[in-house]
């Protein structure tokens, strides 16, 4: 397949898909999933363990 | 486990913590909205927090900007706009290492001490609430920058591993409250939960003594 036929693949979002799902926002959203937090801010390294001592 | 007793260590409560932030982040934007310099923003005029002005139900409730957690608000009320209602979002834990064991930091292993550490990440929302979008939209950038300020202060405070603003999103209409436009500002953070369970005999006192001989 030629290069120019292939699909350009998707872009990753790293946002929080139930907090603005259609397009509006609810009082009662739960937030971004804890784990992408958690992979964001590298909580589930050992090494962090260190750090917060 | 009626052998062991247990101990926390100097380590932040995830009950506590995960409760009172949300009070937290509102107290220091109450503080930060009641000043006047404020209205040096045209889209902010009338977004002044009053403090005591909604129970008193003076005659500036409806000029004065509400700060308050999401648990006192009641979409019937048509006055409270525009706001700023604070809740905890999701709190998740995420596995460290096998049995979130770690090693003894030092002399508590002689009465077989055994020490954990688990990590937790939650995030805090500030939902900004307007007729007006732009006024919305600033409410929450002003929050977010003013957050971001004092983020430093609050992850030492509250012992957290780390706590920040990752995102202000754009106005988008409140689902419950279709007039009304909503722009949260999230907040992100993380703390290692540790404690220690210690046998309340030594673990030396479980030897048996006996002599092989060859």
């Amino acid at each position: 397949m030629a290069d120019k036929d292939k699909k350009p693949k998707a872009a990753s979002v790293e946002s929080s898909p139930r907090l603005d799902k259609d397009n509006s926002y609810s009082i009662y959203d739960s937030g971004p999933n804890p784990l992408d937090i958690a992979r964001r801010l590298g909580l589930y390294t050992p090494d962090s363990v260190g750090e917060s001592k | 486990m009626s052998e062991t007793i247990y101990e926390p260590e100097c380590s932040p409560r995830i009950a506590a913590t995960a409760y009172y932030l949300p009070a937290m982040v509102r107290q220091l934007l109450r503080s930060h909205f009641a000043r006047a310099a404020l209205e040096a923003y045209p889209a902010l005029v009338r977004c002044q927090y009053i403090p005591g002005n909604r129970s008193t139900g003076g005659e500036n409730t409806v000029n004065s900007l509400r700060v308050d957690l999401a648990d006192t608000w009641n979409p019937s009320l048509a006055e409270s706009y525009p706001a700023i209602l604070i809740r905890g979002g999701d709190l998740g834990n995420t596995k460290l290492g096998i049995d979130d064991r770690h090693m003894a930091p030092g002399s508590g292993h002689k009465q077989g001490t055994r020490y954990y550490t688990t990590p937790y990440a939650g995030s805090v929302l500030v939902f900004c609430l307007s007729r007006l979008p732009s006024q919305a939209h600033l409410l929450a950038l002003e929050s977010a920058e003013h957050l971001q300020r004092f983020s430093s202060d609050i992850r030492k405070r509250g012992n957290l591993a780390a706590f920040r603003v990752s995102k202000v999103g754009s106005p988008k209409p409140l689902r419950e409250q279709p007039q009304i436009l909503a722009s949260p500002v999230i907040i992100e953070y993380g703390l290692f939960e540790s404690w220690s369970v210690t046998p309340v005999r030594p673990i030396i006192s479980r030897f048996e003594t006996s002599v092989t001989t060859r």
